[in-house]
Order: C-alpha cells, then sequence, then structure tokens
C-alpha cells in the first residue's frame, strides 16, 4: 500500500544558534492506520506538527519535504487534505459560535444538517451549536474539535497532546472518539507524552528523543520485558512504566 | 501525624464541593488520594496546604507566624509555579537560602540556577519545585499529580527520589493521581475521594 502522508528528513532548525531542534525526521502514515508518537516533553513531538503545517514560530524554519499522496503537500492541502487537531483547546474561535465554527469547514449540502447530527454523534445537545467556547467545559471543547476534524473532507487528522491532565474516564472517551474517527477512514498521527493512551489507540508507535525518531515499532511489541523492541531508548520508556519496572534513568 | 477531620468547602452559589473529609499521613508514609475529575481534589489540597479556608473541619498542621507551612503543595504545571521572570536561583531563594543537599540529591545542575524558567524542560522545572518545597523542610507534602505531564522515565526519576526523601526525612507524602498503576506501585494506601466525601 502506498502511504498517504510522508515524512521525508524534517528538520527543524533555529535560525540564529543553527540549532537542529529536529532532526532529520522520516516517517510515513499508511491509509488508515493511527500512529502514535511518543517522547519526554521538549523532544519536538509538537514541533513535528507544526512543521508539517507551517505554522513554526519566526526564528525557526524548516528543511526536508512532507508528501501527501506522493506529492509535495502545498497550503492549499491544510485544512483540506489534513486536519490539525491543536493541544490548546483555546484554539476555537473565541468570537464565534460553536456551530458555526463546525459549519464553516463541511463542504457538503446542509451543512446546518450535517452539523447537527455530527454534534449529536459526539454526544453533545444540539443547544451547544449556539455557545460560545468560553461556556463550554474542557471535555466538551474537545468534543468540538474532534466535531471539527469529522467535519472536514481531511483523510489525515495529526492530534498534538488531545489528553492532558485527563481522568481516566474522559481520557477513555477521548480514545473512544478517536477510535470513531479512525473507523471513518481516517488517518491519524497522534502525539502524545501519555505512553498508555498512545499504546491503547495506536497500530504503531513511534518513540522521538532529542528531536529524533529512534524507533517505530508495532504496537505489539510493547509486551512483557520489551524484548522486542530495539531501542534502548524504548526500552528504558517501556520499562519505566509504574505497571513494569517503574525504573527511570539511573 | 497529619490529621484532617470533618473538612467542608463550599463554593458561593454552587454549594458544597466536598462534605466532612476525614483523614490522616503518618510521618515518612505515602498516601493516595484518587476521584474523578471536578470532585474537588485539588481544592482540598489547596485548603490542607493553606491556601484557602474550610468552612468547618480541623487540620492539626497550621502555618505559625514568620514560618513556612508545615504542609507543602507540589503542583501539577510546574511552569505555572514559579514566577516567569525569575531566574532559577530566585526562584529556589523563595525557600531561603539555597541548600546545596537537596539539589545534589535532586539532581539539579549547578548551570541551571542562572537560567530562566521556560530554559528547562518541563522534569527539570519540576524538580527544581520539588527542591524548593523540600527547603522549607516540611512535615507533610502533597503532590498533586505531579507526574502527569511527564514521559514515564522522567516520571519515575522523581518519584524515585521522592520515596527516598519520605523514608530518609520521615516526611509523610500525599500523592494525588488519576494513575491507578501509579498509586498501586507508589503508596501505602489508597483513599477514594468519592469515598471521603459522602455527603
Amino acid at each position: 500500500m502506498k502511504p498517504i502522508l510522508t515524512i521525508d528528513q524534517l528538520s527543524i532548525v533555529h535560525r540564529v544558534s543553527e540549532q537542529r531542534l529536529l532532526n532529520q525526521v522520516t516517517l510515513s502514515l499508511q491509509p488508515g492506520e493511527v500512529l502514535g508518537l511518543v517522547g519526554a516533553s521538549g523532544s519536538g513531538k509538537s514541533l513535528l506538527a507544526q512543521g508539517i503545517f507551517h505554522l513554526l514560530p519566526t526564528n525557526l524554519y524548516r528543511t526536508g519535504e512532507i508528501y501527501y499522496n506522493k506529492r509535495p503537500i502545498t497550503t492549499h492541502d491544510r485544512g483540506t487534505n489534513l486536519v490539525y487537531i491543536p493541544q490548546s483547546v483555546e484554539a476555537l474561535d473565541p468570537l464565534m459560535k460553536v456551530g458555526k465554527q463546525i459549519v464553516e469547514v463541511i463542504r457538503e449540502m446542509n451543512p446546518e444538517q450535517k452539523m447537527l447530527e455530527l454534534l449529536q454523534r459526539l454526544g453533545l445537545q444540539k443547544e451547544m451549536a449556539s455557545k460560545y467556547p468560553f461556556q463550554l467545559s474542557g471535555g466538551e471543547a474537545r468534543r468540538v474539535l474532534v466535531a471539527i476534524a469529522f467535519a472536514t473532507q481531511a483523510e489525515v487528522v495529526i492530534a498534538d497532546e488531545p489528553t492532558p491532565g485527563l481522568d481516566e474516564a474522559t481520557k477513555r472517551e477521548v480514545i473512544t472518539l478517536f477510535q470513531e474517527l479512525q473507523q471513518s477512514g481516517k488517518t491519524i498521527l497522534f502525539i502524545t507524552h501519555d505512553f498508555d493512551v498512545g499504546l491503547q489507540l495506536a497500530d504503531r508507535i513511534a518513540v522521538m528523543n532529542q528531536g529524533e525518531i529512534v524507533e517505530v515499532a508495532d504496537q505489539t511489541s510493547f509486551s512483557g520485558d520489551g524484548d522486542q523492541l530495539q531501542h534502548p531508548y524504548t526500552k528504558k520508556l517501556w520499562q519505566a512504566l509504574p505497571q513494569n519496572d517503574f525504573t527511570g534513568s539511573s | 501525624m497529619l490529621t484532617i477531620s470533618n473538612l467542608t468547602y463550599h463554593i458561593a452559589n454552587k454549594g458544597y464541593l466536598f462534605q466532612n473529609v476525614t483523614l490522616s499521613v503518618q510521618p515518612g508514609e505515602i498516601v493516595g488520594l484518587t476521584g474523578h475529575s471536578g470532585i474537588g481534589k485539588s481544592t482540598f489540597a489547596k485548603v490542607v496546604a493553606g491556601y484557602l479556608t474550610p468552612d468547618e473541619g480541623t487540620i492539626n498542621r497550621v502555618q505559625n507566624k514568620r514560618q513556612p507551612h508545615p504542609v507543602q503543595l507540589i503542583w501539577q504545571h510546574p511552569e505555572q509555579a514559579v514566577n516567569p521572570k525569575w531566574r532559577i536561583k530566585k526562584v529556589l531563594e523563595e525557600a531561603g537560602p539555597i541548600d546545596d543537599e537537596w539539589l545534589e540529591r535532586l539532581q539539579i545542575h549547578s548551570s541551571w540556577l542562572k537560567r530562566f524558567p521556560d530554559q528547562l524542560s518541563g522534569g527539570e522545572l519540576q524538580r527544581i519545585c520539588i527542591a524548593r518545597c523540600l527547603m522549607t523542610r516540611p512535615d507533610f507534602i502533597i503532590a498533586d499529580e505531579i507526574t502527569t505531564m511527564l514521559d514515564p522515565i522522567t516520571q519515575a526519576d522523581i518519584w524515585d527520589v521522592l520515596r527516598q526523601i519520605a523514608k530518609t526525612e520521615s516526611i509523610g507524602i500525599l500523592a494525588i493521581s488519576h494513575h491507578y498503576e501509579l498509586l498501586e506501585r507508589l503508596t501505602d494506601r489508597t483513599l477514594s475521594f468519592e469515598t471521603l466525601s459522602k455527603k
């Protein structure tokens, strides 16, 4: 099968210090798969997403290429073929009603009707459509962001840390939402520091350390003592989980 | 022993957040506290650490004049718990003269002291917050989701140090977390806030 999204030797470099924050990252996503990207905070996970969408701060630049269906991505792809669910729920437009924000991305007949269906599917009341983002709880806002991902025709969803600081019940709910996204045929790059969530959701896991991808492993390799894992850092990450050895760097 | 009896707290126009919560922590003991989001665990932590005043109930450790509070709170987001415009040295000095022993035990590099908070990673900054907490010589610590935002290796490192310190210094720790496996691994016993705050 040919990959739907290919990241080819992507580097992100600081303009002044020439420091490489992301070094030659190469990854490809097959249609319909969920690829989890895990790693410590500051390892460059979010930069990768920002790099794909050309959302980098001005003091950084990128080298390398990103392909969508084997052709280099263009600004037109952003929001149409690729959609980004950012880390912060503050990404919603604070001055626009929720319903309108969803309707805006729907490219079908009867967008209003479609929007109401989506709200229902995600367990939100239809009154939600006439609310402003500040009137939503954190969980509701997150569901609205997922609704927007559903509403677009985009085949590829890149989600940056959608589960920070959530309790187990809410976390399960978010996992279910993303499983539904996958079942609807979308390809997902799921960025998280929460290893457990990554393992529950992803088919393959890419492990990032200090700006480099050290290993891409099947989800099933993360079992037992981690004998099937190749890189020492990946093994360490696996063994550090409380349900495993709970051993740190020392 | 830290003894909290019948602690009750309400939010104006919203009713009681929790009522009659009673629990105790022994010196050197690690007690887990769990419960779903929004149930009032963090507010409870703030009340016990002296940031908020309860409606009713007693806590046997309170702040004496010009002394640090004997129950110290470590927060979930270290970057929100320090002044972003202060260098790390000044952040630490909030708790008094810098004690090199703690820096060493928490593996804090002396070069970090010159930096600003946004020049450290989440795990490094959390260690700074823990050092600041320990430099006040607390009897008890409330750790409110302190490793939720960190990767598993950093999480294991931080708890490894804290567990040792709890033992050697006889500091009791109340660890608030959603992470069942973590509490299972870490604590002597785990309490459910739902059960404790039955109305």
